[in-house]
């Protein structure tokens, strides 16, 4: 496992920054702004008072949604991904492209273990950072559900709905990996994996404006949404397939080139 | 005793381009092996199929009895090499890589690695990315060679290195292969494998066209020869000379006979000067072709 | 003018895709304008009720979108940071590309000064930032007239995407000084991303404050209000502060460039 711990102690560093500083964004709009944002409902249904009584109770269900934990902290949820997916990408970028641009593919495949293994290796190591950058991600958002939520607490779709960062960042981190993988040259991890992200932030601002649901589709910050989580206690079905799907097949396209391109000589 | 490193009609095409085309090379366990040819013949191909950084198009090709491509990873564990272009990670200290490295092996590679940095004179806590080239160089040769490898290859090693670490570097390998190590070291700059390898095989537009060993090449081949003389001579002549060129008072040739007749000759005239060498391997190995092209 | 040409040849594909970022957007925003006046007064009402941070982070703090003025306010929010990322990336590819690209011991070599050969990079780089602006305007006067819309917007548009150029202009130099300051390439780009990234979240500060005073200076992003350009135009100040700042990130840019020395990474 030395490739495993390898990796780990080249990468943890950047890792722990962007989840400190994704955690200090959830923090701070949940405790800075949620009981503002509960209390201001009152306002809002006064003012719904004075509109025709169709609009008003159209409108009106919507209320509960909006008004709660679970439909701010969804709100919030866009930022959080923009964050969680240049974070990914980078991941998925950096560990899988790294000999390449470091120019010491060499180095690495003439030693005595499987291109497999390596890959595994690699592997495990952009996992552990994702699911420690989520466990703390996770933890913070659970300890402000419990603060901040009102009574009754569901704490399994409060878990549900943050997970869906988790989930949305593997999807990510197949991207970069297959592109790190695929890719002749990667010049810049940071600069490749925030347009990676913000590639995502964009498809998901337009699916926001254009509302058509077939957008949805390749827009990978709505394959788990956190919103449905919070409000049904499950991801759409469809859409989590379609993520899993890309995921899957994103790494194993990956894996198969790992393992069996050439390696030119520089 | 088997081979170290058997390859049959070895093939590599890159897309419609050839790599290399029926390559048999057999390497001997504890020789030394020369592979030379001009650039783009074919050598690091050769070597990188070896190793499995690429897929062979045809052909077979083993190390220690064992199929490279099947054994890959038992093979490499007794395999060092080291590429003519030297990089690593950035931000990493000579002594990290060297760590790191050795992990991949199931041995302690400490003692060895402290013995290779003090016989190159390298510092193993400086950052890599700040050494120069020759220093570089060094610590890929450790890299190389920490594991005590059975099959040590060498891709053009002494590439930007000034003479005295050539020398150094030479004298290492050569302890190598008192060792037990075969050494497969590949190189156009013929001097050096004149003066280490066994036997040598040159390679030209992808395809083996000689395989001999060293002292083989220069018993069947020629002597240098040329003198000067204080009058200019008339007509010269001697059998077994060839290529005879006259310039004022100097006169030189390619010989090859009996080395008595040729002093004979030589003692008959009155000579200022006169020079009888062996010729570099490039000469043997031009003359080669020229031979070749003659007899065409 | 050989280099200048290459250096345009090379960044034209990332320009493209960037573009098409921006048209995306653009034409997406624009057609949902409609739908969004429509309930523009609901709207609005609604948002003022909500706590100032939530406003502030949907980018929609002093706006009144029942307008279409404010509507497109809100979309340019989102244009100058998408605009400000693309112009980091592309001053902070203009200074290090040959050093990534390890080419820096052909360019720098040849009988050039290095201020020459980075004035000319940086000048190609302009050319698209220009241009990026320009589309702006365009794609917004064609996705109004595509709809139809009843109003001459292109004074609006061509007042945001002023500001859009300016905005673009101190990330640009700012990125570029960061790139030739740092070593390690990958350093300076993160710097300049970071930047980005801290300069938004200073803007969404901005609009939480009562009185935010001198926090207007620190981030580009509310150098140009969207009441003011509404209104009115352009902020003159800030449009010479942001020329300023460039010029003052540009000289650090040159000058650290001339000095540093070329070497690994």
């Amino acid at each position: 496992m030395n490739v495993f711990r390898f990796e780990l102690r080249r990468a943890w560093v950047n890792a722990a920054v962007w989840t400190l500083v994704l955690t200090g964004l959830l923090v701070g709009l949940i405790a800075g702004a949620l009981p503002a944002f509960l209390e201001s409902r009152v306002a809002v249904e006064n003012m719904l008072a004075s509109f025709p009584p169709a609009f008003a109770a159209a409108f009106g269900l919507q209320l509960d949604n909006l008004f709660s934990f679970g439909g701010f902290y969804a709100f919030g949820f866009l930022y959080y991904s923009l964050f969680g997916a240049i974070m990914a990408s980078a991941i998925g970028l950096d560990l899988f492209s790294r000999e390449k641009r470091e120019k010491c593919m060499d180095f690495l495949m003439t030693k005595p273990c499987t291109r497999s293994r390596l890959f595994l290796e690699k592997l495990l190591a952009s996992l552990a950072l994702l699911l420690a950058s989520n466990a703390v991600f996770m933890t913070a958002s659970m300890l402000l559900y419990r603060a901040y939520a009102p009574d009754p607490l569901l704490p399994g779709r409060a878990l549900l709905a943050a997970s869906s960062l988790l989930l949305t960042e593997l999807v990510f981190f197949a991207i970069a990996a297959f592109a790190a993988v695929f890719a002749k040259k990667i010049r810049s991890v940071s600069g490749t994996a925030t347009a990676i992200g913000f590639a995502g932030f964009l498809l998901s601002a337009l699916y926001s404006l254009l509302g058509e649901e077939k957008l949805r589709y390749i827009t990978p910050f709505k394959y788990y949404d956190a919103s449905k989580a919070f409000f049904d206690g499950v991801f759409e079905a469809k859409y989590a397939l379609v993520g899993a799907v890309l995921t899957l097949a994103l790494m194993i396209a990956a894996y198969a080139r790992y393992t069996r391109a050439d390696i030119p000589a520089l | 005793m088997g081979y170290a490193i058997e390859t049959e009609k070895l093939t590599k095409y890159y897309g419609k381009a050839r790599g290399i085309v029926d390559v048999d090379l057999t390497v001997e366990e504890g020789e030394i092996f020369g592979f030379i040819g001009p650039n783009g013949a074919g050598k690091s191909t050769t070597i990188r199929t070896l190793l499995g950084l690429i897929k062979k198009s045809g052909g077979s090709a083993a190390i220690f009895g064992m199929d490279c491509e099947k054994d890959k990873v038992k093979i490499l564990s007794e395999v060092g090499y080291l590429p003519g272009e030297v990089f690593y990670y950035d931000n990493m200290r000579a002594i990290d890589l060297l760590r790191y490295s050795a992990s991949f092996y199931k041995k302690d590679c400490t003692k060895r690695i402290k013995e290779l940095a003090d016989a190159l004179s390298l510092d193993l806590n400086k950052k890599i990315e700040d050494m120069s080239l020759g220093n570089k160089k060094k610590v890929g040769i450790v890299q190389g060679l920490l594991h005590a490898p059975r099959l040590i290859i060498l891709d053009e090693p002494t590439s930007g290195l000034d003479p005295l670490m050539q020398r150094t570097f030479f004298d290492l390998i050569q302890r190598e292969n008192e060792r037990g190590a075969t050494v497969l070291f590949s190189s156009h700059i013929l001097g050096e494998v004149q003066r280490i390898c066994d036997r040598v095989a040159i390679i030209k537009e992808g395809r083996i066209v000689d395989l001999r060993s060293i002292d083989d090449l220069r018993k069947n081949s020629y002597k240098k020869v040329s003198f000067t003389t204080e009058q200019p001579v008339a007509s010269f002549s001697l059998a077994g000379a060839r290529q005879i060129a006259q310039d004022g008072l100097q006169t030189s040739f390619l010989y090859n006979g009996d080395i008595n007749a040729l002093l004979q000759k030589l003692s008959s005239l009155s000579l200022v000067n006169a020079d009888v060498s062996e010729p570099e391997l490039e000469e043997i190995f031009l003359h080669y072709y020229e031979e070749e092209a003659a007899a065409k | 003018m050989n280099l200048f040409r290459k250096e345009l040849k090379s960044g034209l594909k990332p320009f493209l895709f960037w573009s098409l970022g921006l048209f995306m957007f653009v034409f997406a925003g624009i057609v949902k304008s409609s739908a969004a006046m429509a309930d523009g007064q609901f709207m609005t009402d609604l948002i003022s009720k909500f706590p100032r941070i939530v406003v502030a982070v949907m980018g929609m703090a002093n706006v009144d979108i029942s307008q279409f003025g404010g509507f497109y306010a809100v979309l340019m929010q989102y244009i100058f940071v998408l605009t400000a990322v693309y112009a980091a990336h592309l001053g902070s590819g203009a200074v290090s590309r040959e050093s990534i690209d390890k080419t820096y011991e052909f360019l720098f070599t040849k009988p050039r000064s290095r201020s020459f050969i980075l004035a000319q990079k940086l000048l190609a780089a302009m050319v698209f930032l220009t241009l990026y602006a320009c589309f702006n305007l365009l794609f917004s006067t064609l996705a109004v007239k595509q709809l139809a819309l009843t109003g001459d917007y292109t004074a609006l548009f061509l007042r945001f995407s002023i500001a859009t150029w300016l905005i673009g202009l101190v990330f640009f130099s700012l990125a570029a000084a960061f790139a030739a300051s740092f070593r390690a390439s990958e350093r300076g780009a993160r710097a300049g991303n970071l930047a980005v990234l801290g300069a938004y979240a200073l803007a969404v500060v901005y609009d939480l404050v009562e009185k935010p005073g001198v926090l207007r200076l620190l981030t580009p992003f509310r150098y140009f209000l969207n009441t003011e350009i509404i209104k009115t135009n352009v902020h003159p100040f800030y449009a010479v502060l942001c020329v300023a700042l460039s010029a003052v990130f540009f000289v650090i840019a040159f000058d650290r460039f001339e000095r540093r020395d070329l070497g690994a990474v």
